[in-house]
């Protein structure tokens, strides 16, 4: 053998090239092959299945079900009769029988491998449950080590761990100081005594987090909670990302002065609020990406007005419905486009709801005028746009959108009407100024034009774009337009009323054959 | 003009934009600053230096891949083994010199010639037995047959990812 494939690190890099299902093959050709392969097996797993089962087959058995063995063996005939996909079929682990010393040999074999746990649960088919029992069994077997010694990431669903004992256990399980990103899903029926325990211990054991999102799967979350997230997010002074969802008003005098990067999604309803949204004495210093949830334009712009931030990214959401919008929103984009992140803002994200206008509360003369101010914005990559008066948006705004973005990859554009004045036609400058462009998502009138615009330009970046709410005429020359601006276009997904779309995708889909 | 001198004591001249792919003789250039002093490469043999020559020559002016942009494509490098036409023809040589010229890349520091050269093994890899594998790089199997079958079925869950 060549003495380069006893290289740790080459052979780590050839491995990685090569498909998980041909690991387990190459880790038997010799023990020097063995770690690189079992590494790069063993660095993601969804949840602790596969580890367990190392462990002697006289220890576990798996079920189909959440159910304890004896229900589910009932249920595994009813399964069997009923014929059920066996991947699409929950599994649990139990076992079935006293831990000994000898088990856990296979076991430390392979659990210093595992970084990343929960990483994707719904990706390779149903993940393992394991049964309560086993969390607590193995916690207190071995209370004082960690049972996956260099693990940095885990995604918690804790609907499976409702039952305190089962939390406790848990965390004496998995944490550890080498926990550098934590991704929970959070019920809100969550018992506060659970969370608490939950969060201390993360406080205690996983100092060094660098990363933690949180989303509260069913609701927003209770004032309890978010009582008990303050002191955790206190704690963790190497904080970088911090992300929940849905929003809610976060604690921003602990977070002004964490090392923060990315910082959403904050929901911000008081003036009391906007008075601790300051970079003012060294708070906020090194945050480029914001997720707001504001009510009225003008907290956006007052929040800005504090927060001297270069943000490369900025997504702001305005729920509110009161009358006066359009004025605030004008200030608003009028403030960002002399914001010092002009020059540094490559993310893009407004959103407002799209109901109907209370009376009075809404006219707007010009809204092409209205946005236009964002042009200035000239590094944009990703943009956003969700009102319900961009339906009134024309050809000639995207002509000069074309112009100000050259470095545009995506471009979302959602009103809530029909286009009456942006035509298929409109989309030609982007083709023409925008060259990376590869994904489209806006409305407009689809009616032919005369290829000779396009002047020879096309864009192969392009393969779906999805245009919500466009009226078509004559499908086929419609599609033979799309086709020439992007020659690789397979699919146009519509999702609306205009069924002739079918007919685009049908001429597409034959197009594509030949 | 830089002057490097390899393990069989030949020298190369060659120009400074086309040595610094490499991370090892960019750093080395820096440290000297203007001086001729040449470069001694004791870990690389002539006919190998040569043939990374050739590489970077040919790769002269394209980016070198920053921390940030590896970091990012990290996942999507993995289990892509596409090599260009001109670098597949490139590493087209016997297994001798393609592993040489990995070790070579790997000491230099030339991360875009070592995913090359470990592409082309993964390839070659591919969908193999472990006994054609052996085969193929003269290796051993050390394992009783015990161990190879407990390994395997400890990790046949991946078999079918």
């Amino acid at each position: 053998m060549h003495r380069c494939l006893d290289i740790h690190d080459i052979k780590n890099l050839i491995f990685d090239h090569l498909d998980f299902s041909e690991l387990p093959q190459i880790a038997t050709v010799c023990r020097g092959f063995t770690d690189a392969a079992l590494d790069r097996l063993w660095r993601r797993q969804n949840d602790m299945g596969n580890l367990i089962q190392v462990m002697p087959p006289s220890l576990w058995m798996v079920v189909p079900g959440y159910s304890p063995p004896a229900i589910a063996n009932e249920e595994e005939e009813e399964e069997e009769e009923e014929e059920t996909d066996p991947t699409l079929v929950s599994k649990t682990i139990v076992f079935m029988r006293e831990l000994e010393e000898g088990d856990w040999a296979r076991f430390e074999y392979y659990s210093y491998r595992i970084h990343q746990l929960g990483v994707s649960p719904i990706e390779h088919g149903f993940p393992f449950t394991i049964a309560d029992d086993i969390i607590v069994t193995l916690a207190t077997y071995r209370p004082m080590r960690n049972l996956l010694p260099k693990l940095r990431y885990i995604r918690l669903d804790l609907e499976k761990y409702i039952n305190t004992g089962k939390s406790i256990a848990l965390a004496q399980c998995l944490l550890g100081s080498t926990m550098k990103l934590v991704t929970l899903d959070i019920p809100s029926e969550l018992s506060e005594q659970v969370l608490l325990n939950l969060f201390c211990s993360f406080s205690r054991l996983c100092p060094n987090i660098e990363e933690l999102r949180l989303t509260w799967v069913d609701s927003q979350p209770p004032s309890q909670h978010v009582e008990k997230l303050e002191k955790l997010v206190g704690s963790l002074k190497k904080l970088h990302v911090f992300n929940v969802v849905p929003a809610i008003p976060m604690p921003l005098s602990e977070l002004g002065a964490l090392p923060l990067r990315s910082l959403g999604t904050v929901k911000v309803s008081s003036a009391l609020d906007l008075f601790e949204f300051t970079t003012s004495t060294n708070r906020f210093v090194y945050l480029h990406e914001l997720v707001l949830e504001v009510e009225g334009w003008d907290s956006a712009a007052g929040i800005l007005n504090m927060m001297w931030c270069p943000f490369t990214s900025l997504e702001i959401e305005n729920i509110s419905l009161a009358p006066g919008r359009p004025h605030a929103l004008a200030n608003f984009i009028k403030f960002l486009s002399r914001h010092p992140s002009s020059a540094s803002l490559t993310h893009l994200t407004l959103h407002e709801p799209l109901e109907e206008p209370q009376p009075g509360g809404w006219f707007v003369p010009a809204v092409s005028q209205l946005f236009r101010p964002l042009f200035a914005l000239t590094r944009l990559q990703y943009i956003q746009l969700r009102f319900r008066i961009l339906s009134d948006l024309d050809d000639a705004w995207l002509l000069d959108a074309a112009n100000a973005w050259p470095y545009l990859e995506s471009l979302s554009l959602s009103g809530l009407h029909a286009p009456s004045r942006l035509t298929l036609a409109g989309l030609v400058p982007l083709v023409k100024h925008c060259p990376h462009l590869h994904s489209l998502h806006t409305s407009f009138i689809a009616m032919p034009f005369e290829p000779a615009l396009l002047a020879g330009s096309r864009n192969l970046n392009v393969s779906e774009i999805s245009l919500p709410l466009s009226p078509l005429t004559d499908p086929m020359k419609v599609a033979r337009c799309l086709v020439l601006m992007f020659p690789r276009l397979e699919r146009v997904s519509d999702w609306t009323e205009y069924v002739t779309w079918k007919k685009v995708n049908e001429w597409l889909h034959e197009s594509s054959y030949e | 003009m830089v002057l490097l001198v390899t393990s069989d004591n030949e020298q190369f001249t060659t120009e400074k934009d086309i040595v610094e792919r490499s991370v090892l003789i960019k750093n080395m250039l820096e440290d000297v600053g203007e001086s001729d002093q040449p470069i001694p490469l004791p870990n690389v043999s002539s006919s190998v230096l040569k043939k990374v020559l050739e590489y970077c020559e040919h790769h002269r002016g394209e980016p070198l891949p920053t921390a940030d942009s590896e970091q990012s494509q990290d996942e999507t490098r993995k289990r892509t083994t596409d090599i260009s036409e001109w670098d597949q023809k490139f590493i087209t040589v016997d297994q001798e010199m393609l592993f040489e010229i990995i070790l070579a890349a790997n000491y230099l520091d030339i991360k875009s010639l070592l995913d090359v050269g470990c592409k082309t093994v993964a390839n070659m890899i591919k969908g193999k037995t472990p006994e054609e594998i052996r085969k193929l790089f003269n290796i051993v199997n050390d394992f009783t047959p015990e161990e190879e079958a407990q390994i395997k079925k400890e990790n046949e869950w991946a078999e079918d990812r």
